[in-house]
């Protein structure tokens, strides 16, 4: 996938599964997206791309890695620290814990087109 | 005065030349010493007297000094009286007579007198009467020689008296010795174990009847034989020989000297010897009181009894729960080792400083609020079962041993079946069934976790279809991707539910009640349910509002649950009602249907986790069997109350309460 002008996603999922349709999603509401399955590659997305994210949507528990720690670099990186961070995740404890970690919202799995439409748009521009 | 008349009488004699007074004179003046013989008598020591047997009543015609000097009269007192003045009311008859017979018959008499002096003093008087006779042997004169012999018959009285009493004593205390033999045999017959008295060369002076009644001996057999030939030489045991050897030349008694031998006559018995050694007063032998107690029942039955007592300490000791046996006001009165082993390491704070003698209730109050309330709620659940106001008592408690790691134990609380009460503690150790437990949650959870991940992902897959197909006018497609999505749902849903499962077992469900209008949230919810099931009729009796205490999120999910059941249960196009109300100062919600009914045995277990009742064709309904289970731990921990109502085939009414918020009714 490449970066494309009008404002993208960058979702942070190791499922492949999850990461695919939720592509498939913010391209039905009129996201563009990228998807890094690692923090290693999160961070290389976000270092090639010509524009920054509008917003990255990033699971809680990424494997062997974790998700709050990428999130508070990430929020308090000079150049992305701006970028809104919505943590989601199947586990009840990290809605606590992600505002802790600098996240701007939660998004608790599991969640359907309406529900991740409804807490996008409090972040993005309407596309459609 | 006195010395003066003694004086002029010594003159008188002592010149000889009173002629009135000259007794012995006779007419030839043969009297040429006479005067020498006079001043004699007069300075003797002993009393002398003179009477004239030739005047009437044989008056005192001389007296000397120590005469005058013993009875304490004058001399003119004296001269001319009888001598019977000197005797009084004391002075025996018999001693007068042999006076008086003498004088008559004109004898000489020795005899010890009673005879009074002037001031009535009495006094014992050794007199001697002599007659004094003429030539023609007629008795013309009595000459009385006394001496005051009181000091000395006082002694003699008093030996005699000395003699009597020691004589008396001796009688009586022969009888007494009697007596006492009498006394002593009695007792030892009365006394049930065999006795015998041996003497000190060990020979038997007497036995009781119960001796011989218990060896089946006669007396003739016994009496004066020597206790190791009696019944065979039964009783020729060197240990028991060498005791009772010792018994009287080092005045060592024994006790309890324990002899299993066959009895020729009684069979093989256990008797408890104990020997004494007594010595009757007054009586100098020594002998040995030998007593002998048939212990064979109970020997027997303490060999058995502690048999059996081994055997409960082997069991108490093999069992790894660790237990203790509290008295009625809760102090250790006994422990197995699991639980003495636990003391001494002192891990355990409720079982710590938990030894015999301490009380266990105050041991346990002594770490109440060190980390978890376990300890008050085991010593308020120890007190319950000690008052019998409950008859068992069970508390699952965490517990951290330092260097160990942490350990789960079960207490249980048994009242103890005895007379005096008490209570049995036991602490099992439940650690390796809570990590089982544990896993099992923790499964559960993980399962549920990664459930979702995939749901999420169908459910942005199927809904992102749908919409495709719609644009696309697949009108059709875009239905069965509808139904699919159904299925997501309830998919979900069971997810969920597996997940609240999780938590209640964990202690995790997190209830949050807040003051809120209970009518609100149930109308809201009947609509919903009603929009989604247009076959049944949902209807809501309620008052506009009713303020209660519950957290929103969480009753929701009951009322949909009950309501959903309901309206599954039910025939098309029946009525489910709806009721909210207060009754006895809480809120009552009241789902009704007109389904078949639950049966008496399955309303007992509907709250049950994972039970599904049957229907009455014997079928369960989908479903695993939570939803029920979680609602009522959902308003338990409301502290409310759920219970249902059913006739059989005539439907079912599930009903719950929650506490009212103060009655306020919120704009």
């Amino acid at each position: 996938m490449t970066a494309r002008p009008s404002p993208w996603v960058l979702v942070v999922e190791d499922d492949q599964g999850i990461a695919e349709n939720l592509v498939l999603a913010l391209d039905e509401l009129g996201y563009g997206a990228q998807v890094g399955a690692t923090s290693d590659r999160a961070w290389a997305i976000l270092d090639g791309a010509r524009a920054l994210p509008a917003l990255i949507l990033l699971d809680f528990l990424l494997s062997g890695e974790d998700g709050l720690a990428l999130c508070s670099a990430l929020k308090g990186h000079p150049r992305y620290g701006q970028i809104a961070v919505i943590v989601m995740s199947a586990h009840p404890g990290a809605r606590a814990r992600a505002p802790q970690a600098g996240a701007d919202d939660f998004l608790p799995k599991p969640f359907d087109l309406d529900r991740l439409d409804a807490i996008l748009a409090r972040y993005l521009p309407v596309v459609r | 005065m006195e010395s003066a008349a003694r004086g002029a009488a010594s003159e008188d004699l002592g010149s000889g030349d009173d002629q009135s007074f000259r007794p012995f004179e006779d007419s030839d003046g043969g009297w040429g010493d006479q005067a020498l013989l006079l001043r004699s008598i007069a300075n003797a020591r002993n009393g002398i007297i003179l009477t004239d047997n030739g005047r009437v009543d044989n008056p005192i015609i001389f007296a000397n000094d120590a005469f005058a000097a013993l009875v304490g009269y004058e001399r003119d007192e004296i001269i001319g009286r009888n001598c019977r003045f000197l005797q009084g009311p004391e002075t025996a008859l018999a001693d007068r007579q042999k006076l008086r017979d003498a004088i008559t018959r004109g004898e000489a008499v020795h005899l010890e007198i009673l005879n009074y002096r002037k001031d009535g003093t009495p006094f014992w008087n050794d007199l001697l009467i002599s007659p004094l006779r003429d030539r023609d042997g007629r008795v013309t004169h009595f000459v009385g020689n006394q001496i005051d012999v009181t000091a000395r018959k006082e002694a003699e009285l008093a030996l005699a008296r000395e003699r009597d009493l020691l004589e008396q004593r001796v009688r009586e205390r022969t009888i007494a010795i009697a007596e006492q033999r009498d006394e002593s045999q009695a007792i030892a017959e009365t006394v049930r174990e065999p006795l015998l008295v041996l003497d000190e060369r060990l020979h038997v002076r007497w036995a009781n009847r119960a001796f011989y009644s218990t060896f089946r001996v006669t007396a003739e057999a016994t009496e004066g034989q020597q206790i190791f030939t009696l019944g065979g030489n039964q009783w020729d045991i060197p240990q028991l020989r060498e005791l009772l050897e010792r018994v009287l030349p080092e005045h060592e008694s024994f006790d309890d000297f324990e002899v299993e031998h066959a009895f020729p006559s009684i069979g093989r018995r256990i008797m408890l010897l104990n020997a004494r050694q007594v010595r009757l007063r007054g009586q100098q032998s020594r002998q040995i009181l030998l007593t002998m107690q048939d212990v064979t029942e109970e020997a027997r039955s303490a060999r058995s009894s502690a048999r059996q007592s081994a055997l409960t300490s082997a069991i108490l000791t093999s069992l790894p729960a660790h237990i203790a046996v509290l008295s009625q006001r809760g102090d250790i009165i006994a422990v197995n080792e699991a639980w003495d082993r636990f003391a001494v390491q002192g891990g355990v704070p409720i079982e710590q400083d938990a030894f015999i003698g301490v009380n266990y209730l105050r041991t346990l109050e002594g770490v109440i609020g060190d980390e978890s309330d376990d300890a008050q709620r085991a010593s308020e659940g120890i007190r319950r079962v000690l008052a019998q106001q409950q008859s068992s008592f069970a508390l699952e408690y965490p517990c951290d041993i330092p260097g160990v790691g942490q350990y789960w134990f079960m207490l249980q609380v048994v009242p103890l079946r005895h007379e005096e009460g008490g209570a049995v503690v036991m602490h099992l150790d439940i650690t390796e069934r809570k990590l089982i437990e544990q896993r099992k949650d923790d499964f559960i959870s993980m399962a549920s976790h990664e459930l979702k991940t995939p749901v999420t992902g169908l459910q942005l897959g199927a809904q992102v279809l749908q919409r495709r197909l719609v644009r696309l006018g697949l009108a059709d497609e875009a239905q069965t991707v509808e139904r699919l999505r159904g299925q997501i749902t309830r998919l979900s849903r069971l997810v969920e539910e597996l997940l609240d499962v999780s938590r209640i077992n964990t202690g995790k469900l997190e209830i949050a009640p807040v003051p809120a209008d209970l009518v609100a949230v149930v109308r809201e919810t009947a609509e919903l349910l009603q929009l989604n099931s247009p076959g049944h009729a949902v209807e809501l009796a309620a008052p506009a509002a009713l303020m209660a205490l519950f957290d929103r999120d969480r009753i929701t999910q009951v009322v949909i649950n009950l309501l959903s059941n309901a309206i599954k249960y039910s025939p098309a196009g029946s009525t489910v009602e709806v009721a909210v109300e207060t009754v006895d100062g809480a809120v009552l919600v009241s789902v009704r249907d007109r389904g078949l009914g639950i049966s008496p045995e399955h309303q007992a277990h509907i709250f049950d986790r994972f039970y599904q009742a049957p229907t009455p064709q014997g079928h369960t309904y989908p479903g695993l069997g939570m939803g029920l289970y979680i609602s009522s731990e959902i308003v338990r921990q409301h502290d409310g109350r759920i219970w249902v109502e059913s006739d059989e085939g005539a439907g079912a009414t599930f009903r719950f309460t929650l506490p009212l918020a103060g009655g306020e009714v919120r704009p």
